[in-house]
């Protein structure tokens, strides 16, 4: 074992030394990047805490157990996929929703939950159209309809 | 038993025995572990004393002894930088293996992590597949939870209030 033996487990020594480095940088900051989109799904799902997975297979499960709840997932993936303006303008719009719901009578409101989606909202902006035009029109106004 | 001494040692080494006491000491040395070492450790002592010997022109005591102790020092510190260079390669070596082993752990690890997860949540892999590739969608469902039942009501009502007219 002379010289260029040293020589050769030096370089080997450097060269995993610096792979460690890479390995262990990757695995310690790319966690961090989350949501930045830098990972894969499946990285980004190994990176949650196992308690975490459990909850979403069994959100998961239950979606797929019921007729036509799988389609919350496309709504979601859509949802995701707008600006974050209209996000807002979205949530703002449950809230008004959710407000008339919550205050119309019993028979009513049945008859609200059991109509189709799109029925739903036709109702609701009837509601708010005659019940409540000031609020109608402060919404409106709110965003960019004179 | 008789064993070899300094002097005896000296005189062996030197061929100064006669053939029969040569062949005595010879037979004995074969024998006898710590006459092997006397013998050893005498024979290196006279290799050195004879380096010093060595020196060229009139004889100069100082400069000899001065001389011979620079070439025991040199003798002593080649084997030190020897051992110091043995010592070096082998922690180098140990190094590498561990730091080889930390590596391919922590590849192996990466590898077996959806199994390992999917075996852990006991689900199959395909079912963590689909959870996984939908988890974008399911952490907007549990942060927005209304999309799940009123996403379309939602929808259909803010359309309305932007785009028809006031009444």
């Amino acid at each position: 074992m002379g010289r260029p033996a040293g020589v050769i487990l030096g370089a080997l020594l450097v060269v995993l030394l610096l792979a460690n480095a890479v390995v262990f940088a990757v695995h310690r900051w790319r966690p961090a990047a989350s949501g930045a989109g830098g990972l894969t799904p499946m990285e980004r799902w190994l990176a949650l805490p196992l308690s975490q997975r459990a909850v979403y297979v069994e959100r998961y499960r239950g979606l797929m157990k019921e007729p036509g709840r799988a389609a919350a997932l496309r709504w979601a993936r859509e949802f995701s996929g707008l600006p974050a303006e209209r996000q807002g303008r979205l949530r703002e719009v449950y809230a008004v929703f959710h407000e008339l719901l919550e205050v119309q009578p019993p028979g009513r409101r049945g008859e609200w939950l059991r109509a189709s989606g799109r029925t739903r909202g036709f109702l609701a902006f009837q509601t708010l159209r005659h019940e409540h035009p000031q609020r109608l029109s402060d919404l409106r106004a709110a965003w960019g309809r004179p | 038993m008789k064993h070899l001494d300094v002097q005896l040692a000296h005189r062996l080494l030197r061929g100064e025995l006669d053939a029969a006491a040569r062949a005595h000491w010879q037979r004995h040395v074969d024998r006898c572990a710590r006459c092997r070492e006397l013998l050893a450790s005498e024979r290196g002592i006279l290799t050195l004393l004879s380096m010093a010997d060595e020196a060229s022109g009139p004889a100069e005591p100082d400069r000899d002894l001065e001389r011979f102790l620079r070439r025991v020092d040199a003798v002593r510190g080649g084997t030190a930088a020897r051992r110091r260079r043995l010592v070096g390669l082998a922690g180098g070596f140990v190094l590498c293996t561990l730091l080889l082993g930390l590596l391919v752990s922590q590849l192996r690890q990466d590898s077996a992590q959806p199994e390992r997860s999917a075996r852990a949540l006991g689900i199959s892999l395909e079912l963590q597949d689909q959870v996984a590739s939908d988890l974008g969608a399911l952490e907007v469902l549990e942060r927005d939870p209304w999309i799940a039942d009123q996403y379309e009501a939602v929808c259909t009502l803010e359309l309305l209030i932007v785009g028809t007219p006031d009444p």
